[in-house]
């Protein structure tokens, strides 16, 4: 059993289970990134200090993990010394990182939502709003795996009705 | 949620078996995981506008969930519309905007044509063509025998009201709320040249109202004077002198005229200004210099009550040049503005645009090359609107069928 004191948070280390049983060990202050995290670390609910994480696997966790490490990172550099918050490098690591495939873009975005992290989310979303754009309907199907659950006589419906007047 | 028969979709790659059990388990967890509630609804906020039509045709769950997004984060970028018209026989030739949100332009196809074009085959000396009215997005074609206006964001409804007791070439056209007024321009000797009439799209009446001040005599026809106004206050201002007046729509009365005086750095003088409403706000755009050699354009913010103007920025020296460059010696830029978007052109060459975003008091700015290329025939004239389109105009067009948008590509 570990004893969570003040002054040694910073450096404690918590280990993460990945829904396929990857165990990643991680700073403390790299979980705190994630709200749902902080949430059950501090409530203490685990008396060791091993998080199962069911609905994240290994591949997307360990991505989520290295976005977290590289914004506590930076955000530690700001706090300390002089200099103005290196928002250029980390323009360029989040828009690197985001660059991946389709699944892998919504494997991230569900994670950050389970995990409540908002930085990621807002970046994962606006990726994924960035790909829509100028998709075709159908395109947009296929990207997302969705069923068109619309009559052909709701289809056409829509198209004839003026839904929304927001003016 | 119901649960559909988990068909597997051919994965894309090439793949070994081990690695095409992974894809597999992974579309798996997406078809049982699908993004949806607050994720598809901070994802469909970042959407714009045009997207949103056909995200909403993606399913049922996208349907609601584009209606709710819309609600949280309402759509206020305006577009930029221009209309191209045939110099001589005032036919519309092609239209589009510019959309600032998605820096698109789109190509608009009209189905309804007729409405933008002359009435009459053989023009009459009184040209009845479609000119803009600088102010709430009005389009406009007033003849001897009929005036016709449209005010909705994409001019798809079209009011036809006889044409105002006074004939004149070249007035004030400009719409507060559900009326709209004429007033000055140019007219036969023994009728008024300051007369104002308004009109109420409700009563369908012209009303005669208090003729247009004495100190305007000279100058009073849209040439001269710019135009500015809501829903229940009309300014106008000399475009030379910076003589500004204003009209209550409650009480049919104008105020006095006062000069406006603009604090710039000397020696450059602001030689030529225009107004108009950006949002609640009083905007006058100023160029500085001299009319064959724009040196500079500069943002102020005039106070309703005292006329104090203040200033909100200047347009970056660079651009200045590219504007500078784009207008011939016989045009003068001009502008158009609605919400927080300032948009700055050349009125007979609309190839390349200027614009400032007003956030949070502060000046953004931006330029955008037009890429329809019919833009650069001489042929043609070019009417200028700025409106902020939104869900309901959109489906409105496309369900009447009467216009199509295309995104241009470079």
């Amino acid at each position: 059993m570990s004893m969570i004191s003040g002054d040694k948070s910073s450096t404690e280390i918590l280990s993460l289970k990945s829904s396929d049983n990857e165990i990643f060990e991680v700073k403390k202050e790299v979980v705190l990134e994630s709200i749902t995290l902080r949430g059950m670390v501090e409530e203490d609910e685990f008396s060791d200090t091993l998080i199962p994480l069911p609905n994240v696997e290994g591949k997307i966790l360990s991505k989520i993990i290295h976005y977290c490490q590289k914004h506590t990172e930076a955000r530690a550099k700001v706090n300390g010394s002089e200099g103005a918050a290196d928002s250029k490098e980390i323009k360029d690591f989040d828009s690197e990182f985001i660059n991946v495939d389709d699944k892998t873009l919504l494997g991230i975005i569900l994670a950050a939502n389970y995990l409540n992290i908002k930085d990621l989310l807002d970046l994962g979303c606006q990726k994924i709003a960035d790909n829509i754009k100028e998709k075709s309907v159908e395109d947009v199907r296929k990207t997302f795996n969705i069923k068109n659950d619309f009559t052909p006589e709701e289809e056409k419906a829509i198209r004839e009705e003026n839904l929304w007047a927001f003016d | 949620m119901a649960k559909t028969a988990k068909t597997i979709p051919q994965d894309r790659e090439k793949t070994g078996s081990r690695q095409g059990d992974e894809a597999q388990e992974l579309l798996l967890l997406l078809q049982e995981a699908p993004i949806h509630g607050d994720v598809l609804e901070t994802i469909l906020t970042r959407l714009p506008m045009l997207d949103m039509v056909a995200a909403s045709r993606v399913s049922k769950a996208w349907r609601g969930a584009v209606s709710t997004s819309l609600r949280i984060s309402p759509r206020v970028k305006p577009w930029f519309i221009v209309y191209t018209l045939h110099h001589r026989n005032h036919s519309l030739t092609s239209a589009c905007a510019f959309d600032p949100a998605s820096r698109v332009w789109l190509r608009i196809d009209i189905g309804d044509v007729h409405q933008f074009t002359t009435n009459t085959i053989a023009a009459s000396t009184a040209s009845p063509a479609l000119r803009s009215s600088h102010s709430q997005h009005l389009l406009y074609k007033l003849s001897a025998g009929l005036f016709s206006f449209s005010f909705d964001a994409l001019h798809l409804a079209w009011h036809k009201a006889e044409a105002p007791q006074v004939w004149r070439q070249d007035p004030i056209v400009a719409r507060l709320g559900s009326r709209v007024l004429v007033a000055g321009g140019t007219c036969d000797f023994v009728d008024d040249p300051l007369a104002v009439e308004m009109y109420d799209t409700g009563s369908r009446r012209w009303e005669t109202c208090e003729p247009m001040p004495e100190l305007l005599k000279d100058s009073a026809t849209s040439t001269w004077l710019s135009t500015a106004a809501t829903n229940s206050r009309l300014y106008l201002l000399e475009k030379r002198s910076r003589l500004i007046c204003s009209f209550d729509a409650e009480t049919k009365t104008w105020g006095p005229t006062f000069n406006l005086i603009l604090n710039t750095n000397a020696p450059v003088a602001v030689f030529h200004s225009i107004i108009g409403f950006a949002g609640d706000r009083l905007v006058l755009v100023g160029l500085m210099g001299e009319p064959e050699e724009l040196q500079g354009l500069g943002l102020w913010e005039v106070d309703q009550v005292t006329y104090e103007c203040r200033k909100l920025g200047e347009m970056p020296p660079a651009m200045v040049e590219s504007l500078r460059n784009a207008n011939s010696r016989l045009s003068t830029p001009s502008a158009s503005m609605e919400g927080d978007f300032i948009y700055v052109y050349n009125p007979s060459n609309p190839e390349q645009i200027f614009f400032c975003e007003l956030k949070e008091g502060k000046c953004q700015w931006g330029e955008a090359m037009n890429p329809m290329t019919n833009i650069r025939s001489r042929m043609h004239r070019f009417v200028f609107t700025c409106s902020r389109v939104g869900m309901g105009d959109l489906q409105k067009a496309m369900a009447t069928g009467n216009r199509r948008l295309t995104v241009e590509s470079e």
